[in-house]
Parts: structure tokens; sequence; C-alpha cells
């Protein structure tokens, strides 16, 4: 995998955050492949198992983040900070692995830790742009305070 | 305490004043916030009556254990080796150290071992083995006579109930009558697939309280658009139970109007495509079916201003990979840790909280009449009444205490 390719996707993963933080949801689906995918699963020891907290196809991400501003949740100020990814080249895609801490300032202007997890990506190149095909956060977090509908 | 310029006018609702209704359609907002009341309420509510512990299909199989927590005691539900479910303090009656200090597992061999010094019980809460005994020169320390606490357990539906009085002056079916009758057939054959919990800094009884009146869904845009935007919809009915329980009776949703999808395949038995059917059961739970899956949220009061929410999703065990992908969506849709109405009332509550502490805002108004039909205060009055025959007190007025009369030194009125 030669380095172009690798620091074109750390660009673009660490885009995925900025937009979010900057509410430009049309940069941040932009990111999606036509037929992406995006998941957050939790284990959850209450039943022994995982759980998914979202699985949704691009449309419907697109329709969560469209009717964002007519909802009323208190999601703070928020601040993705993404480590350096790990790559693995397979057949058709290039999957990263990297840790996401996602802080919340309030309105009252102090931060929190709001939820820790990784970035599980599943990168394919159209054209000239890696998209993702399947972004799946495994959250470690598995009580977020105060919650929002707002994807991570 | 400020003095009021002389240009200060009191315009519209006289702040300071009982309101002009009967006692039972406004509150006095130091239910929400007075510490002695709120361990009255741990004491005479959640520790006399019965309460939800969790979904059956949590301790599925001999050996199985959940964990849950009463208020502020930790309580073992464990499904013995022949097969019958029991309900036991988490507590070693040695030196009080845990039994289990996982919230769920697999006990080994039918034996739960304290992990301090070892005592050993079995799934039925008989004491086995007390490691070196030759030092317990007293004959009431023996193996035979040192067991664990049973708390009362009974089932129905699925649903777990215990109660931690001596006596419980009702038996469950005495106490939930025909409440759950709505939903008898979709909480057939479940199993628990989804559990999170939400740290809620508000007061236990104002989330019960969203969760019992149909006003507050202009709130939310899911409902404004999915519900409330259908004319009958204001003329849904609550039906009022005894001891504190209403139904919100049937009623189509509406998801296509938001892009959700309709919820026509995959019907829970008893219910039709789109149907929505909520359960309150006295003093926290609710069970609320939309169609497709079943959400039950329960409560654990921590302090005055903070509660423990409990969530959990249910679904058919028959279901195939497919089906249970699609509930989950249809789960998290709404009420997910990341869903588009929990976020809502969380925010919503919580500001409420923010302005009961300071005692500025005296008196909450449930006084909305509309002949028990949708956006009617009425099931928040039939939980009211039941909270007053167990607390004693009138939660329009709960009389003055040393707490509340430092508390109006400090902020004046």
């Amino acid at each position: 995998m030669d380095a172009e390719v690798r620091v074109n996707i750390t660009e673009r993963l660490l885009a995925s955050g900025r937009y979010l933080d900057q509410g430009d949801f049309e940069a941040y689906l932009s990111l999606f492949d036509d037929d992406g995918e995006y998941l957050i699963v939790a284990d959850v020891p209450e039943i022994a198992g995982h759980a998914t907290w979202m699985d949704l196809t691009k449309a419907e991400l697109q329709g969560l983040l469209e009717s964002a501003s007519r909802h009323m949740w208190n999601s703070g100020v928020r601040t993705h900070h993404i480590a350096a990814p790990c790559f693995t080249r397979t057949d058709n895609a290039i999957e990263t692995v990297a840790a996401v801490s996602v802080f919340r300032t309030c309105s009252k202007g102090s931060t929190t830790v709001y939820a820790v997890g990784q970035y599980h990506d599943w990168w394919v190149l159209q054209g000239e742009a890696w998209l993702l095909k399947r972004r799946r956060l495994q959250l470690a977090t598995r009580d977020l305070t105060p919650p929002s509908a707002l994807p991570l | 305490m400020a003095i009021p310029d002389s240009t200060h006018q009191v315009i519209g609702w006289d702040w300071d004043s009982i309101p002009g209704l009967p006692a039972t359609h406004y509150l006095d907002n130091r239910i929400y916030t007075d510490p002695s009341l709120f361990q009255e309420e741990v004491g005479r509510i959640f520790k006399a009556q019965w309460k939800f512990a969790c979904h059956e299909s949590e301790v599925a199989s001999p050996g199985c254990y959940r964990v849950i927590e009463v208020a502020d005691t930790s309580v073992a539900v464990i499904r013995g080796a022949d097969g019958a479910l029991r309900a036991f303090l988490n507590v070693c009656p040695h030196r009080g150290a845990q039994l289990l200090r996982d919230v769920q597992g697999q006990l080994k061999g039918d034996r739960l071992s304290c992990f301090y010094h070892h005592w050993t019980f079995t799934a039925a809460g008989r004491c086995t083995t007390i490691p070196l005994p030759h030092a317990y020169v007293h004959d009431a320390i023996q193996a035979d006579n040192v067991h664990l606490r049973e708390v009362h357990l009974e089932t129905t539906l699925g649903l777990v109930f215990i109660n931690l009085s001596e006596r419980p002056g009702q038996t469950l079916r005495e106490f939930l009558g025909t409440a759950l009758d709505q939903i008898a057939q979709p909480l057939t054959d479940l199993e628990v697939f989804h559990y999170h919990r939400v740290t809620v800094r508000a007061n236990w009884k104002l989330f019960v309280e969203t969760n019992c009146e149909g006003y507050h869904e202009l709130l939310h845009l899911l409902n404004r658009t999915t519900a409330l935007s259908q004319p009958s919809y204001l003329k849904r009915k609550w039906l009022l139970h005894p001891n504190g329980h209403h139904t919100f009776q049937p009623a189509s949703i509406a998801y296509s109007k938001l892009k959700l999808g309709d919820r026509d395949s995959g019907t829970l038995p008893g219910m039709t495509p789109n149907m929505h059917v909520v359960v309150d059961l006295f003093p926290d739970v609710m069970v609320n079916a939309r169609s497709t899956v079943i959400r039950v949220d329960s409560l654990i009061p921590i302090a005055p201003g903070l509660t423990i929410l409990e969530c959990r999703g249910l679904a058919p065990k028959s279901d195939t990979p497919e089906q249970r992908r699609l509930r989950i969506k249809q789960h998290n849709q709404v009420w997910g840790p990341l869903g588009r109405n929990l976020p809502e009332d969380i925010w919503a509550i919580e500001t409420q909280w923010t302005n009961m502490r300071p005692r500025v805002f005296r008196h909450s108004l449930i006084a909305r009449e509309d002949d028990d039909q949708a956006t009617d205060d009425s099931p928040v009055r039939s939980f009211y009444a039941k909270w007053q025959e167990l607390m004693g007190v009138k939660p329009s007025d709960i009389g003055l205490t040393e707490n509340q009369s430092i508390s109006e030194s400090e902020y004046g009125r």
C-alpha cells in the first residue's frame, strides 16, 4: 500500500470527525459510498453479548442528519479526536482501525469525555476517491450522558 | 431577599400563590427535591412494592444469574438447578461483601462462593461451606443456619418482579390487576436483545411523568410528525387501572411521514401493523409496544436529583437474523441510546430539575382534563393518588421541613 493512499485515507478519516463537529453533514455524507453503512455497536455485559445501537444505510443516515435541526438534542459542542489508523488491505477494500475519543463542551464551557471507542472502517476506491463502504464504531462507553441522536 | 423596584409589576400567573385548582391538579415541587422525602420514597415505594427486576430471558438457564439494583440495594436473581427463579440480597451474611460482582453470569456447579472468606451457598440460598469452622464456637454460626436473605419474587409474562418487604401487602397478581392485559399477547415468548443505561440528572418522578402524559408528545419531532399530525390521534384514550397503573390505548403511528418505514411485517402477536400501545406500571416501569418490538424502561433512584434509567429492548425468541436486525433498527429509531426520542425526554426533565432545586418554581400543573384522552393529565394524577396512599402526604403540599425553611431563606420569594 503506497504512502499516498495512506495519506488520502487518513485525511478522510480525520475529516469525518471534523465534519461532524462542524455540523457539515453534507460533507460528512459525501465520505460514504452510495450503498455505505453506518453502525454503532457496544459490548453489553448485562445481556452477555453485543448490541447494535445504530444501523443505518446512507439514505437513513441522511434522513437523520437532515432532520437534526428540527429535533431537541442537548448535543453540546463536540470535538472528535481520532488517532492514527492501522491499515489492512483486502481484495476489494482497505480496512482501517482507529481509536476515537469524543469530547463534549456544554453551554457553560466545561468539557468532558463523552465517548471513546474505535472506528472500524472499510474504504473502497470509487473513481479517484476513497469512500466509506462501512463504518462500524465499536463503543467502549455505554452511558452516553446526556444522550443525543447525532452519530459519533 | 431582593426588593422589587417600584416599577415592578406582577403580570399573568401568580408564581408565589397556591394555584386556584383542586389539590389533585398541582404538585408541590418539594416532592422532587426534599432529601428526607426521597428516602421515604425508597423505603415506602421502591422497597415495599412489587418492583420490576429483569426479564426471564436474562436468567434463562439453570445457574444463570443477574444482579440488579433496587434503589441502593443490590439483589441477585438466580435460576437454580431446579429451574426455579429466586432472588436474594446480594450480601454475604458473614461480613457483608457482595456475593456476585458481575452484573450477570453463570454459577459454577450451582454454587456461589463469597470471594472474601469463601463462604459458599447453593443457588437456593443455603449455606454449604464455612471454611475453617472450628473457630466458630457459638452454635449460631454453622453452615446449617447462616443462609442468604431471600427476597420475594414473582413473574408474569416473562417479567420478573421482586418485593423487598418482609410481607408484601399484595400478591403480584393483585398489584398488577388487569394492567398488562392489553399487551399480554405481544409479551409472549420474548427475549432481551438490548440493554443500556442513562444517567439522568433529575428526580425519578419527572421521568415517570413524561411517560404518562401524552401532552409532552409535542416535544418530539417524531411524535408530532407520526402521531399528533393525525386528526384522530387526540382522541386516543388512557385507561386508568387501580394501584397507579395505566394503559395508553392502541393507536396507529404514521412512521412513513418521517421516512422511517412502515412496520407492516414482523408484527408481534396481538398487534396490528404500526400499532402503538403503552402500559405504565407503578411506580417506575413503562412497557412500550411499537408493533414489532417492545421496550421496557425502569428506574433506579440514586438521589433526589440523580436517577439511572434502565432500557431494555425485547423481541421474539423465534426471530431469524434478518428479522432481528430489522427489529433492532426499529427499536433504535425511537428508543436507542442514539434514538430520536430518548435524548429529548432526558433533556426536558433535566431542565425541569434545574428549576426545581432553587425553589423559584413552586408548583407544577397536572391540570389538563380531556375525558382521559391523549393529552389529559389523568394518568399523572392517578400516579400521584397511589403515591399519596403510600407516602402518607399530599403531593400538593408536603408541609414544611427544616430543609425547606433553609432553602427558602437562601433563595427568597
